[in-house]
């Protein structure tokens, strides 16, 4: 048994030894390949971080009809505060509501002049005990039909669209990351290939004297599985890299908060690290399993 | 020991290779395959060795039935036959030694068994004091010895030879010849394709002569011609 594995320790190094080049350019590719793995991993969690964030939203936003009167603004204020569900309210006058806009709105003082505080509605502002998103959706529910409100807003549409968007940019990476790891299956494929024509004479005496097919194919699997091991580690490593720059990146002040919700917890990251290098691994042993069980007819 | 039942090997193109060969070889026989180039000596071998598939007829070797053997026992069957060419077929960056311990490692054997099995092949084909040599720096004659050491080294019921003694000046041959011999005497069966006329009349062996695949001739102690 120990001889057998230090057989394949051997003609294995001695592989890798014989065809430097081409192992580091199946390494480097299979890094790249599933840097991107990794990436896409790290983009799902970071993206579900965010859009979890995003959909038990603190608050949402009972905007009332601007021609209103005082007593229905209150009754509809007391409502709210008795709700079992509801934590706290703010209110909003129309007067406030014309602030914002004029705050939202600087560079365009003409258009603000045109708009007239009693035209703007007044609006709740409400935050609910539990910050969920069925039970924000519920709550909107029964107000948005009471008379004297104008409609009810939650994050809710905003959230789904950036959802739909997010799930077409998953796709994308998804099918680079396929499209990248074929590229390194074939490329694996083809070095181990060469590593066989390299020792096609040590095969056919293997061949001769009554080795398995197995135990010949071994240390060729074995080089496929150390090269997408390597790649894998590489990968992980540069996607750590990366990671790191573009969290810096979105903590800066200059950067839209929108952005800020982008992270991913360090348990996340170490999942998508361990796939990437299970990602290089599966790459290297299915390239290196098709080189030579191809080229090793008895 | 090796028995042939009506075996046909056509190559495509319509090649008959062996044609309707049916041979019975005993456990410990010395027997020459004779016949010119193209004449389906090589091929016969090969079909004893399980490289070629025989396209109709029986071949059972060493009590294997090769039409039913599965791929994966192939190997198995392997380690029966020991393989001995006119080219050596050995690998140029092993020493003698290293050449020979590849038959027994490659097959698992352990370290143990390589220690003693080597030392005392090479001894048998003597070479001990060569042991540390590269093919290159062998004679001929030397280097058809390693061979034949890497073919027996693992005790084979059956030594196949193909020429054997094709690239070697007719000392050396002889040399070769009775180194044969002397592992034909341990119970080995020998069979051996050549068209070395003076070698075949020399030993009276069992001849059998083939002409385009077919047996022509069979004899228990023939001559070449």
């Amino acid at each position: 048994m120990f001889a057998r594995l230090a057989y394949f320790i051997r003609e294995t190094s001695i592989n890798i030894r014989r065809n430097l080049t081409l192992t580091v350019s199946a390494v480097l590719v299979v890094a790249v390949g599933v840097m991107l793995v990794g990436l896409g991993v790290m983009a799902s969690y970071a993206g579900g971080n965010a859009l979890g964030r995003w959909e038990g939203g603190v608050q949402f936003e009972i905007f009332l009809q601007p021609n209103i009167s005082g007593d229905q603004i209150d009754a509809i204020g007391a409502e709210l505060q008795n709700h079992p569900d509801i934590d706290r309210i703010e209110f909003f006058s129309q007067e406030q509501a014309y602030e914002l806009l004029a705050e939202m709105l600087p560079d365009d003082p003409d258009l603000v002049a045109e708009v007239s505080p009693q035209t703007l509605p007044a609006s709740y502002r409400v935050v609910p005990r539990v910050a969920e998103g069925e039970l924000i959706e519920s709550l909107a529910a029964q107000f948005r039909q009471r008379p004297g409100v104008y409609s009810v807003q939650t994050g809710r549409e905003q959230v789904d669209a950036i959802k739909e968007w997010f799930n077409s940019f998953r796709w994308i990476v998804l099918l680079m990351s396929i499209v990248l790891a074929s590229v390194s299956v074939m490329l694996i494929f083809n070095s181990i290939r060469v590593a066989m024509f390299a020792r096609r004479r040590e095969i056919e005496v293997m061949k001769l004297v009554g080795a398995t097919n197995s135990f010949i194919r071994m240390p060729f699997i074995l080089e496929g599985m150390l090269h997408g091991l390597l790649g894998g580690i590489v990968g992980a490593a540069a996607a750590g890299v990366l990671r790191g720059h573009v969290e810096d990146l979105f903590a800066r002040d200059d950067i839209l908060a929108f952005f800020r919700s982008f992270t991913v917890t360090t348990s996340q990251f170490n999942t998508a690290a361990l796939l990437t290098v299970a990602a290089g691994v599966l790459v290297g042993a299915v390239g290196s399993a098709f080189a030579a069980g191809r080229f090793l007819d008895v | 020991m090796i028995r042939l039942d009506n075996v046909t090997k056509i190559y495509k193109g319509d090649t008959r290779a062996v044609d309707g060969v049916s041979l019975d070889i005993a456990k410990g026989e010395f027997v020459f395959l004779v016949g010119q180039s193209g004449s389906g000596k090589s091929t016969m071998l090969r079909l004893l060795t399980a490289e070629e598939q025989p396209t109709t007829g029986e071949i059972h070797v060493a009590g294997k039935d090769l039409g039913r053997l599965s791929n994966w026992k192939v190997p198995y069957l392997r380690r029966n036959i020991g393989s001995v060419f006119q080219d050596f077929k050995l690998l140029p960056n092993k020493t003698v030694y290293e050449n020979v311990a590849f038959a027994l490692e490659v097959i698992g054997r352990p370290r143990h068994v390589m220690n003693t099995q080597v030392p005392a092949i090479l001894e048998l084909v003597g070479l001990a004091n060569k042991h540390r040599n590269f093919p290159d720096e062998l004679s001929g004659g030397e280097q058809q010895r390693v061979c034949i050491a890497r073919a027996f080294v693992n005790r084979p019921l059956i030594l196949l030879a193909d020429e054997p003694t094709g690239n070697l000046d007719p000392g050396t041959a002889e040399d070769i010849m009775r180194l044969l011999e002397r592992i034909n005497r341990t119970g080995t069966t020998v069979v051996m394709a050549t068209h070395d006329q003076t070698i075949v009349d020399r030993m009276r062996r069992r001849v059998v002569a083939l002409n385009q695949g077919k047996v022509v001739r069979d004899e228990q102690h023939g001559a070449y011609g």
